[in-house]
């Protein structure tokens, strides 16, 4: 047996390892204070963490911006984090619960469930907010009473073309596309080339932008009710699938099983690099690193496809994606200045020009316009969508779990496991399970 | 105990603090804290109520990916772990010559070994197997119509089983270890007996390797069980979820759905199914594993 030293060592051992486990600890509550702007003067040095996700374009154009601010700013540090849309919110929510979140970082208002509360209240700071539309703050960026975020920009989905493929193929640049039509283009396309789609589509462009807006222009009503409960039947879910079948039946689609692997990454599908790809849709924002994957050819945005007599485009103007603060930073104060110089200044609107949508700022977009800068495409694409009467984009129909749960009966659907009458079922039933556990959750 | 021998526990206390601290700070206590959340609704980002075995009952009777996803990595480890055992055996035995070049062709076959299950490599993987890639572009030339390795639901969960295949580096140097072992007499005594090659392999080689081919197969198993980088960077577990494992699932969990206490209990299933199939090969190797010594060291 051990002597009573060797014991006494040993506790002592265990003492000081369970003292640094412990000091390691963290509860996973970030209950420490907000920091405080009055205490705070202008000219002391600090540093700000920014994180955000986007395309190179995007980053270049953010990090012009924050080196901008930084000239005129020379008290204030601002470290970049940036990185793709791959696992932005895994990493951030990571930062949370390990208490090591950025001061400011882009958000989108789908994170709401799980970080929602994190959140600086922006109507304490300084930003002014008054040069946002009233409705864009309110539908958007409002979280229990809260202005969680300050909205970048607005921004719609857009059919985003190759214009050669469309030369080569004689498809009118500007055809109205309709659910209809897009079929019998895309079967003439792939009948004259095997090799050739008019469309591609991954898992989440196929759920979100092809079979929800398919059923909603037709229902009229937004997919998920703010109650929890489904707005459209299962015979709806049936018609939707049974034409997502026709696209694939007609060569309009690039086989699922070859664009699966570019799934929110379409711009490196080889197909689409080389021009064989005609069409894709996608938020009008993402159009420059469409322009940067093709070499040869010029891209455009096109409207979004309607039913003829649709009850709504199931395209609002969506102003989800912005700048949120971390409600325990320690540079209120600064975050906030450097936030309100990012959306309000003339200049910094010139600089980041539309890589988050048309800025939802009016001195912005007022500076952008007369700068002769904004981006044609994106304007379009935005006119395009404003001159379509559509009901806005909850928080609940964008959610990330409703999605997994659907897009799982689509692909057997698509792979014929399921036939689009069962598949229909299927999805009917884990939508609903999943929508009660979203309840559950939140009472 | 003398005062020399409390010293020198001492002295040896102190130098194996280090890994002492290591070990309870980074291994046992998040293992305890995982047990408890795994007993919780937490979140990722709050500490849940504590909720007793609901995740684990939700886990065998509500869970639809649960059974299928376990289903998937058995099935991945049935295909990937005899295959890269057998290819590193292969390879151990052809480089089981001696030559000047031998040493350049070791560190050459070991090279995918340290590259590791990396995500670079695995979107090499991507790009090389995708519809367009290289291999199907090389199939081509010969004459082989395109396979849809990773789009196709029968394919898939086959095409990242090599990704693992091809990293057989360590255990072929194991076998290499084991190889160099094995008493050149015995070869001689088969060779005097007339025995041929592969009849010198099967009666003199393997059996003497099973040891090593015990070990290695315990360890890649495990490893194979818990994989996760292939499918999560090759397929994200697609296509149809044919390629889920549950390491994936726990991720998606997690990181996802942000259920931390319900991928604790997943986690924990886990650790308890590869505490299971360890034990159960370690009963079967005494009808297979032979020891020289008869296993009595």
């Amino acid at each position: 047996m051990f002597s009573k030293r060797i014991q006494g060592v040993l506790v002592l051992l265990l003492a000081i390892t369970f003292m640094l486990a412990a000091c390691s600890g963290n509860n996973g509550n970030n209950n420490s204070s907000t920091g405080n702007s009055a205490g705070e003067k202008t000219t002391d040095p600090v540093t700000i963490r920014f994180a955000w996700w986007g395309s190179d374009a995007r980053h270049q154009a953010t990090l012009e911006a924050i080196n901008k601010y930084k000239e005129l700013n020379l008290n204030v540090k601002i470290e970049s984090e940036y990185m793709g849309f791959d696992g932005y919110s895994k990493k951030l929510a990571t930062q949370f619960a390990g208490n090591s979140a950025p001061d400011l970082f882009q958000y989108v208002n789908a994170f709401n469930d799980q970080l929602g509360d994190f959140l600086l209240d922006l109507k304490t700071t300084e930003l002014d907010t008054s040069t946002f539309p009233e409705s864009a703050l309110r539908d958007f960026a409002t979280y229990k009473d809260k202005l969680i975020f300050i909205p970048t920009g607005q921004n719609a989905f857009g059919s985003i073309y190759n214009e050669a493929f469309f030369d080569k193929y004689g498809i009118p640049k500007d055809t109205v596309w309709t659910w209809e039509n897009l079929i019998e283009v895309g079967r003439k396309v792939h009948e004259q080339d095997s090799k050739a789609y008019l469309l591609s589509a991954d898992i989440d462009t196929i759920e979100k932008v092809i079979l929800i807006p398919y059923i909603t222009q037709q229902t009229g009503k937004i997919w998920i009710n703010d109650d929890y409960t489904p707005n459209f039947t299962e015979q709806e879910l049936e018609g939707a699938y049974n034409y997502l079948m026709q696209l694939y039946d007609n060569g309009v689609l690039e086989p699922f099983g070859d664009s699966t692997a570019f799934v929110g990454k379409m711009d490196q599908n080889p197909k689409w690099v080389k021009g064989e790809i005609g069409m894709l849709f996608d938020y009008a924002d993402s159009y420059d690193k469409y322009v940067q994957s093709v070499t040869d050819g010029k891209i455009s945005i096109g409207p979004f496809p309607q039913h003829p007599d649709a009850k709504q485009s199931s395209n609002p103007l969506s102003a989800g994606l912005g700048f949120a603060i971390n409600a325990n930073t320690k540079a209120k104060g600064e975050t906030a200045k450097f936030l309100d110089w990012l959306v309000n200044d003339p200049e910094a609107a010139i600089i980041l020009n539309t890589q988050r949508g048309i800025p939802a700022s009016s001195v912005a977009l007022k500076a952008l316009s007369e700068s002769g800068k904004l981006q044609p495409e994106i304007k379009k694409a935005i006119e395009y969508a404003s001159t379509k009467e559509s009901l806005p984009l909850t928080v609940l129909s964008d959610n990330a779990n409703l999605r997994v749960a659907h897009e799982d009966s689509i692909q057997k659907v698509i792979y014929k496991k399921l036939s689009t009458k069962e598949g229909a079922i299927e999805a009917l039933t884990s939508i609903k399970e999943k929508l009660e556990e979203l309840k559950e959750a939140v009472q | 105990m003398g005062n020399r021998n409390v010293k020198h526990a001492l002295w040896g206390l102190l130098f194996i603090s280090p890994w002492v601290i290591g070990f309870l700070c980074f291994q046992l206590y998040p293992l305890a804290l995982s047990l408890y959340y795994s007993l919780t609704d937490s979140s990722l980002v709050k500490i849940g109520e504590f909720i007793g075995l609901d995740n684990y009952v939700k886990l065998f009777t509500k869970d639809k990916d649960f059974f299928p996803s376990m289903r998937v990595t058995v099935l991945y480890t049935f295909v990937a772990v005899p295959a890269k055992l057998a290819f590193a055996l292969l390879i151990a035995v052809i480089l089981n010559k001696n030559s000047r070049m031998m040493n350049i062709y070791r560190t050459v076959y070991y090279l995918p070994s340290i590259l590791g299950a990396s995500v670079a490599i695995s979107l090499l993987w991507r790009f090389l197997f995708m519809n367009e890639g290289v291999v199907n572009s090389l199939l081509g030339k010969i004459g082989i119509p395109s396979i849809n390795w990773l789009g196709s639901p029968k394919v898939a969960l086959y095409t990242i089983s090599l990704l693992v295949v091809w990293q057989f580096g360590t255990s072929m140097v194991l076998f290499l270890a084991g190889l160099k072992n094995i008493p050149a007499e015995l070869y001689d005594a088969a060779k005097v007996d007339g025995s041929g090659k592969l009849r010198t392999f099967a009666a003199v080689t393997l059996p003497l390797l099973t040891p090593i081919i015990f070990f290695n197969l315990i360890m890649q198993l495990i490893g194979a069980l818990q994989e996760f980088t292939a499918a999560f960077i090759v397929t994200n577990g697609g296509p149809m979820k044919a390629t889920y494992l549950i390491g994936l699932k726990i991720y998606d969990e997690a990181f996802m759905q942000m259920r931390m206490g319900y991928a604790s209990a997943v986690s924990w299933v886990l650790f308890l199914f590869i505490l299971v199939v360890t034990l159960l090969i370690f009963r079967t190797s005494r009808y297979w594993v032979h020891y020289e010594d008869g296993g009595r060291s």
